[in-house]
């Protein structure tokens, strides 16, 4: 063992040997200093009574093992040997008994069978399986990879590499490789960079790649990247990374898909060509974007700190094509109950139903109804009316609303001071439904919104589906004109309707 | 040559099969259209297994053998025009025009009755199709007038026309959060009492578990009908994948019964599901054999709402499918057994199964279910199903006491008896569940 090796404890705590060598509570007995992945687990800094011995990145994350202690998992494998031992093993399980009870077992030995012929394999995965290199000698790798030469899954996730070249040992002879996973190994940084330049050997095939909690730096990922030119789904997971880390135009050109979740960014990042995103659990407050973003589609932003409407209203603005976007989670959502953050997001932000061209279908993880969208674009615009939920109506997306609910702008503004006296404030009507006459006392200052609502209750239609006209002139002869009256927003009012005049519903 | 025909019963039932069939084609390489994905000469899985789901016609098209039958057309409709419309034959989709209005009466005796007739002559001429039938696969909802109504008279008719082959159900548990009526719980009882000694194996999915589910593990704060069935569907793809892919347990319907059911009214198996997890969460979870085994021993991943861990198993099979080892397997099962709360009836000399089916699991397009390399499926008869009959009787007494609602029934020609009649079986169901649980030796006596 030696500085940069990997360990991992019995109890499954992964961590770097940071120092080898004497500590003097030990005597002569080597000891191990630790850094450990989770810093819960460590004790110090990488200082002993005193001593530095090394330096850990948090406070806590260090500690001091003898070199023997059984707290450390001392079993180490090589990726040929934990094939065989999981894949190749022809040996029949052996009988697991509850009780008086034995199980059965079914289609173990036809699978043992085909897994151990190794060229029937497509998907592999060895993780949690204490591998530290490729192979003990170079044949036994060569054997081992001719085999394998259809698999197109590889999980290698939650070993014991340290040294990236170990692993494109076995990656560089798997020419049909689709997916590769190196979660939670965590590679000395120097290594890469210095036999990268010198290493032409490229996967063509490669289209998605894991690298979860690796500690690898961007330029780091970089450089690996060049490997896999054709690389589509790329996951960045949990490695620290900051703002300032991030330079998007070092990525493949083939890029898709990107997974930056569980990081510290503040802000959102430049996608260039990436059509999918996922920043969640982020530090992100600010979603305004300086370029182009509209070749986005997907966007996850849920559990960052947006705190602010404008922040949201910015996405509407900056995303021109979503089609998806998860942002629960944030704490200007917090408070409010699901229907409510549903309903202010599907108004603020352009949805549409799925199979309706552009527009987001898809909000926190639900396809969206055509009634849905209409019911909260409305109860928004009503509640932005009464000045519940406050919003800037020379905005773009609120022009865009008024527009589909025909809503003429003037109408917003109401002039209720005027109406002073209660006579004056009322207006009997006769609602004619198809061959009934309804007597009804409406408010002078009803919108005909409401006016739908209070009928739509009576004779149990949706809102939506109901059209309210009158005639201008009375008369029964072929004269007559019509007026729908079509804007929603619109206080009776402003209509010529006197007392006691007709209006007629028409249920679409 | 082991076919099986499934058939959709109800807005649930068809929307499910909707989902269902979606999967299964994506699964064997079928087209939405019914023909074969491009480079493939033949359907994925083997052909022994994918004939017992499809039939092939002369032009090389592949057809599901399902029945849609619904009261009202609406969602028969959405088949017709949706993605899938060419997958199926006009004759496959029976649609009434008068709804079932959630009334069992409804679907059961007068609205129901009016298209027996077609639906049975379907059924017939799609038997006639098949070389040796093995059963019948029923999704249907337990709250809903035509699920539960139309179903419930489907599956007594079946039972006389075809007594020997098996029924299996998969029946959708009424949940307060996505109910439609308030009478679903008159609805799931009395559909109950019709189907509990014709239907031979009944898999539960209960909306509350879904929903919670989809809320937990997938992080969608409201979960429609489409993102529940998608879930539902998944679930029942593995129950099948055994009848439906080469080299696996169950490749019999009559297997399933043998295996979990071991008398005729105790037929109800949780269902349990590994893995359910976003696909932004997929890839920090590790997801070994050993992880999503001991899930299905959760109550987080079970399609009913119930403990098992206060009640006893009585059989229990896991479905394993995609890149798993025999050794991780072993290793699981021997960790499940060192849980105490896994507690076996001591009757019963079967228990534990294990199956596995190489398939992988396959991603529904716009699910936000993560595609997964191996998952697991238990199914598991447990008294502490029992839980979820004593719920909904509960409900049932609290509106009967008052006879709400009855006159809807009543007025459709039922007999109030049918309530009373209804109502006692479940509590007898409720008491062979007791019954089995408690051990055949009696604890000595201490004295007397």
């Amino acid at each position: 063992m030696s500085v940069g090796d990997r360990v991992i404890t019995t109890e499954g705590f992964f961590g770097t040997i940071r120092y080898v060598g004497t500590v003097p509570a030990w005597g002569q007995t080597v000891a191990f200093g630790i850094e450990w992945d989770q810093a819960e687990r460590g004790k110090n800094d990488g200082t002993l009574q005193g001593v530095r011995y090394f330096q850990t990145k948090k406070p806590t994350s260090g500690s001091f093992l003898k070199s023997s202690s059984n707290k450390l998992d001392h079993s180490r494998s090589t990726f040929v040997s934990a094939m065989h031992y999981s894949y190749g093993s022809s040996e029949i399980q052996k009988e697991i008994s509850f009780g008086t009870k034995t199980t059965q077992s079914l289609g173990f030995e036809k699978l043992s069978k085909m897994q151990s012929n190794f060229s029937n394999l497509r998907v592999v995965s060895l993780q949690r399986c204490n591998i530290s290199l490729a192979a003990t000698t170079r044949e036994e790798l060569e054997v081992q990879l001719a085999q394998l030469q259809h698999l197109t899954t590889l999980d290698l996730g939650y070993n014991l590499f340290s040294d990236i070249q170990q692993v494109w040992q076995i990656v560089d002879q798997l020419k049909g490789l689709e997916e590769l996973t190196l979660n939670g190994n965590k590679f000395t940084g120097t290594e890469i960079e210095k036999n990268e330049a010198s290493s032409p050997i490229t996967c063509l095939n490669l289209r998605a790649l894991h690298l979860i909690d690796t500690g690898l730096s961007l330029v780091q990922v970089g450089e690996m990247l060049k490997k896999f030119p054709n690389l589509q789904v790329l996951t960045l997971s949990s490695n620290g990374y900051r703002d300032e880390d991030i330079v998007l135009s070092m990525f493949p050109s083939s890029l898709r898909s990107l997974d930056l979740s569980f990081n510290e960014l503040t802000k959102i990042p430049d996608f260039h060509h990436l059509t999918t995103v996922n920043l969640s659990n982020n530090r992100i407050k600010y979603c305004s974007v300086p370029h182009n973003a509209s070749q986005v589609k997907g966007l996850d932003l849920r559990y960052n700190e947006i705190d602010s409407w404008d922040e949201i209203d910015h996405v509407y603005l900056s995303f021109t094509n979503l089609s998806e976007i998860r942002i629960n989670g944030n704490p200007i959502l917090q408070d409010l109950s699901i229907d409510d953050m549903t309903i202010n997001l599907i108004a603020r932000l352009d949805c549409t139903h799925e199979r309706s061209g552009t527009g987001i279908a898809k909000l926190n993880g639900t396809y969206l109804s055509k009634d849905e969208i209409a019911n909260s674009e409305l109860y928004f615009i009503s509640m932005v009316q009464k000045g519940t939920y406050r919003y800037n109506l020379s905005s773009k997306r609120w022009k865009q609303l008024t527009r589909k609910h025909n809503m003429k702008q003037e109408t917003v503004v109401r002039d209720v001071e005027e109406i002073t006296k209660l006579q004056s404030k009322i207006l009997n009507l006769q609602v004619v439904i198809e061959d009934k006459i309804i007597q009804r006392t409406f408010l002078k200052t009803n919108t005909v919104l409401k006016i739908k609502g209070i009928i739509g209750r009576l004779i149990k239609i949706p809102v939506i589906n109901i059209r309210l006209k009158y005639f201008i002139t009375e008369a029964e002869d072929e004269g007559q004109m019509e007026k729908i009256m079509d804007d929603n927003f619109a206080i009776i009012d402003t209509y010529d309707l006197e007392k006691g005049q007709k209006i007629y519903i028409e249920i679409v | 040559m082991r076919e099986v025909i499934s058939v959709n019963v109800g807005q649930a039932g068809c929307q499910i099969g909707n989902s269902c069939w979606e999967l299964y084609s994506q699964e064997h390489g079928i087209r939405p259209d019914g023909y074969l994905q491009d480079g493939l000469d033949r359907p994925k899985g083997g052909e022994e297994g994918f004939s017992t789901f499809f039939s092939e016609t002369g032009s090389g098209k592949y057809v599901p053998r399902a029945l849609y039958v619904d009261l009202e057309p609406n969602v028969i409709d959405e088949v017709r025009t949706g993605a899938y419309k060419e997958l199926f034959h006009p004759e496959q989709l029976i649609a009434g025009k008068e709804d079932a209005a959630n009334n069992y009466a409804r679907g059961h005796y007068t609205v129901g009755r009016e298209i027996l007739d077609d639906v049975l002559d379907r059924i017939r001429r799609m038997a006639d199709q098949c070389d040796g039938l093995q059963g019948f696969l029923f999704t249907h909802s337990l709250g809903g007038g035509t699920g539960s109504g139309l179903g419930s008279l489907l599956l007594e008719q079946l039972s006389i026309d075809y007594g020997k082959k098996s029924k299996l159900e998969f029946a959708v548990y009424p949940a307060p959060q996505l109910s439609t009526s308030v009478v679903e719980p008159y609805n799931t009882v009395l559909t109950t009492h019709t189907t509990l000694e014709h239907a031979d194996c009944t898999f539960m999915v209960d909306n509350e578990a879904i929903y919670d589910m989809c809320r937990r593990n997938l992080d969608i704060g409201r979960p429609n009908f489409n993102t529940l069935n998608s879930l539902i569907a998944q679930v029942v793809s593995s129950v099948t994948a055994s009848l439906r892919f080469d080299g696996s347990l169950n490749v019999d319907l009559n297997e399933f019964q043998t295996n979990l059911v071991p008398y005729p009214r105790i037929h109800f198996p949780l269902v349990s599901y590994a893995p359910v997890f976003s696909k932004d969460r997929a890839n920090h979870e590790a997801n070994s054999v050993s992880e999503i085994t001991a899930a299905c021993f959760e109550p987080g991943n079970q399609m009913v709402k119930c403990d098992p861990r206060v009640g006893k198993y009585m059989a229990t099979c896991l479905l394993y499918r995609g890149d798993v080892v025999n050794r991780d397997v072993s290793n699981a099962v021997s960790l499940i057994k060192a849980k105490k709360t896994v507690q076996l009836v001591d009757w019963c000399p079967t228990g534990f199964k294990i199956g596995i089916c190489y398939q992988p699991p396959t991603q529904i397009k716009g699910s936000e279910l993560a595609a997964a390399n191996r998952a697991v499926c238990m199914l598991s008869n447990t008294t502490a199903i029992a839980e979820a009959w004593r719920r909904i009787d509960r409900k049932f007494d609290l509106m009967y006491s008052k006879r709400a609602f009855v006159h809807w029934y009543v007025g459709e020609g039922m007999e109030e008896g049918e309530f009373t009649e209804a109502r006692e079986d479940l509590a007898a169901l409720e008491r062979d569940y007791i019954e089995v649980g408690t051990d055949s030796f009696p604890e000595e006596e201490e004295e007397y």
